[in-house]
């Protein structure tokens, strides 16, 4: 039996809040699952930047607001180690946005925190960022630290995917290795989002999508899978294309996505992501949206031998996006989405339920009422162990029938978890201290999938078995 | 020796949370986890003149700073304290910018207050053109496909009714976001008809003018900041502060 948590994560002390909360993304150390980081983006006034975390699984929150900058796109890892790796694009509207890789070895040290990947780039966009702390008998441990990005040039035409690989990432002075990725011309760029993945044997893959043209509104890309064997160290070019024997597997040829493209206010194609088999470095699976059919599609994918070769659609989903996938200790894949289905959104999780990749259990995390604007381009999801650890973004309202996976009990009455004030009986409302009532907003929602033979941590934090 | 006066309006600019307080005990910590040290102090809030709105209502309530220098307070002391957030959530703290005497706080309470005008002063004195003038027309420019965070353009021809700073030239154009992207949320929104007080700027050296080349003019300003656009109601302290900040 599984158990399901969803927590709404501003804290009571925040009750006021009302901003954005925009674009999540979530971090766990893998060997203190306790320990969780999520990052938004929001406009605080006067600016600063800052990150959520917990220190008890996800059942309280707070928020370390102790860096000074102006907030963009950024994202998080958290290694074995226990290192926080924090790429932020900050810059105020006036400057170039540049890329900040800050490191601090404690959730609740104050900042500012070191940059790290330095000279600091600049004019970058969505930095996604990935550690994993390689252990080597006789050796000291190493913190394989990825930050992956599209950079500009000079905000001409061009955009370029690539990745800083990082092979020692908490030495005192460590080196990045900027690599760009695209060995064919992309026309006029390559896509906004660049994800990679590493497997514990040193298998590093990534993805992107190489755009071959564009005419307004429609773009026509490859999918393309890179590899590289070594940590990164090797240029990610181990994996090549039959058809041009160049670095870079197209995975799917002329994909054709509508840019600019609205879903209920929800900016679309910002879908790719991938993730490796922690049982077996050859079986990988990939997910992107495009509009090849009527409607805009995920559709999952998988490979069995490296890269090498991709089986048809294993799955499909019309109307969804924030696509993302994390697969566990037992090679079981999770799956997490947000689809339009009623005039509201719907926040998926699936597994896999055996080894074809065709079949998928189903869990609804939220339902619910459509933001007046869009959210995030992306989300997160990461398996440790057996279980997933992810984020969402959703309007807030404390209504328990939007959480159906989490049905309302004594210890739980909005279904989810409040961390903030809120009413514990109709009529649902967020409220401030002193009972007043707040505006909703967009929140991040915090959710745990806890597999039934996970030891739970002594937190008292509620969930809802499966 | 007279201890030298504090430059306040300093203090409040580089201050994100500011109020006075009584010193309730030192070397405790009020978060959870967050363990106590040395330079830490608690403080019971008497009035917040500057804070995070979505702390709400902060009256009576205690916080953990993170003092620059050990011994300055002692308990039941009184001060003004100039700190920028640190952490919310199972507790509040914060780190010590500066600290003064709490019978400034009328003063600093003031300079909060004044600091918009401030920021005004700042945007006067950066601006190439300040105008009063009605938007004639507002277009979209095509869509920026290059990058997530483009500020997506749209383009607002100006009938200049008076100019308060530089000269214009006829049909003055002005390009504002219309992304709500966090980095644009703030910035101007304009619609034909509206006349207010605009002080233009240059654009950035980053996110260029759209590719058509009827956008690509030297006569281009940029509205990023909140205060670039002032209601007509606001002539007299622009003109006023213009004085102070001299020519361009």
């Amino acid at each position: 039996m599984n158990v399901v948590r969803v927590v709404d994560i501003i804290p009571a002390y925040r009750s006021d809040e009302a901003g954005l909360n925009w674009q999540p993304s979530i971090a766990v150390n893998p060997d203190n699952p306790d320990q969780i980081v999520i990052t938004t983006t929001d406009v605080p006034e006067p600016p600063n930047v800052g990150f959520w975390y917990s220190l008890d699984r996800g059942a309280t929150w707070q928020v370390n607001f102790s860096e000074p900058g102006n907030e963009m796109d950024q994202s998080v890892a958290l290694a074995a180690s226990g290192e926080l790796y924090w790429a932020v694009a900050s810059d105020t509207p006036s400057k170039d946005p540049t890329l900040h890789v800050l490191r601090t070895p404690g959730l609740v040290t104050s900042g500012p925190f070191p940059d790290i990947d330095t000279p600091l780039r600049d004019m970058i966009d969505q930095p996604y960022a990935l550690a994993i702390t390689h252990r080597q008998s006789g050796q000291a441990d190493k913190d394989r630290t990825y930050v992956a990005y599209i950079e500009h040039d000079d905000w001409n035409d061009s955009a370029a995917a690539t990745i800083d690989v990082c092979l020692d990432a908490r030495a005192a002075s460590p080196v990045f290795v900027t690599v760009a990725l695209n060995h064919r011309a992309s026309v006029p760029l390559d896509g906004y989002e660049v994800r990679p993945c590493v497997h514990s044997d040193g298998t590093a893959y990534l993805a992107y999508k190489g755009w071959r043209s564009y005419n307004d509104p429609f773009v026509i890309t490859d999918i393309v899978v890179e590899r590289d064997d070594s940590w990164g160290s090797g240029g990610f070019v181990d994996l090549k294309d039959p058809s041009d024997n160049k670095p870079g597997r197209l995975v799917a040829k002329s994909v054709k996505i509508k840019d600019p493209q609205d879903l209920a206010n929800q900016r679309l194609d910002n879908d790719l992501s991938l993730a490796v088999d922690p049982t077996n470095s050859d079986i990988v699976y990939l997910v992107w949206g495009d509009n090849a059919g009527p409607n805009y599609t995920l559709r999952v994918r998988r490979s069995l031998d490296r890269g090498a070769t991709w089986c048809p659609d294993l799955f499909t989903v019309v109307n969804a996006n924030l696509a993302c996938l994390a697969i566990n200790s037992d090679g079981r894949v999770g799956f997490m989405y947000q689809q339009l289905v009623s005039g509201r959104w719907e926040t998926h999780f699936r597994r896999t339920t055996d080894a074809t990749g065709k079949n998928w259990d189903d869990i609804i995390l939220a339902r619910t009422a459509i933001p007046a604007d869009d959210v995030a381009d992306y989300s997160r999801v990461i398996s440790v162990g057996r279980d997933f650890y992810g984020v969402f973004p959703a309007w807030n309202t404390p209504d328990p029938a939007n959480f159906p996976a989490t049905p309302p009990a004594a210890s739980n009455p909005n279904g989810a978890t409040f961390l903030r004030h809120t009413t514990t009986s109709p009529p649902w409302k967020l409220v401030d201290a002193s009972g007043q009532k707040v505006n909703e907003s967009v929140d991040p929602f915090f959710y745990l999938i806890l597999d039934e033979n996970t030891v739970e941590p002594p937190t008292g934090l509620t969930g809802t078995p499966h | 020796m007279q201890e030298p006066r504090p430059d306040i309006p300093k203090l409040v600019d580089a201050s994100s949370f500011i109020f006075t307080g009584t010193v309730v005990e030192l070397g405790k910590s009020t978060v959870a986890n967050l363990a106590a040290r040395a330079n830490f102090a608690v403080i019971r809030i008497e009035r917040s003149l500057r804070s995070d709105p979505a702390l709400g209502n902060l009256r009576d309530r205690l916080v953990t700073v993170a003092l620059l220098e050990r011994g300055e307070l002692q308990p039941n002391q009184r001060a003004v304290f100039f700190t920028l957030d640190w952490i919310h959530g199972g507790g509040i703290a914060a780190r010590e910018i500066s600290h003064v005497d709490a019978r400034f706080e009328s003063e600093v309470d003031s300079s909060v207050e004044q600091q918009p005008r401030r920021h005004l002063a700042d945007r006067l004195g950066s601006s190439v053109l300040v105008i009063v003038a009605k938007v004639v027309s507002v277009k979209p420019t095509p869509f920026d496909v290059r990058w997530r965070n483009a500020p997506q353009w749209a383009v607002a021809s100006l009938e200049s009714l008076d100019a308060l700073r530089g000269r214009p030239t006829e049909g003055t154009t002005i390009m504002f976001p219309t992304s709500g992207r966090p980095t644009w949320a703030l910035a101007p929104r304009l619609s034909e008809g509206q006349r207010s007080i605009f002080l233009l700027h240059r654009p950035p050296s980053w996110a260029p003018l759209p590719e058509s080349p009827q956008f690509l003019t030297s006569e281009a300003f940029t509205l990023l900041d909140p205060a670039d656009v002032q209601p007509e109601s606001q002539r007299r302290l622009i003109e006023e502060l213009l004085d102070q900040v001299g020519a361009p």
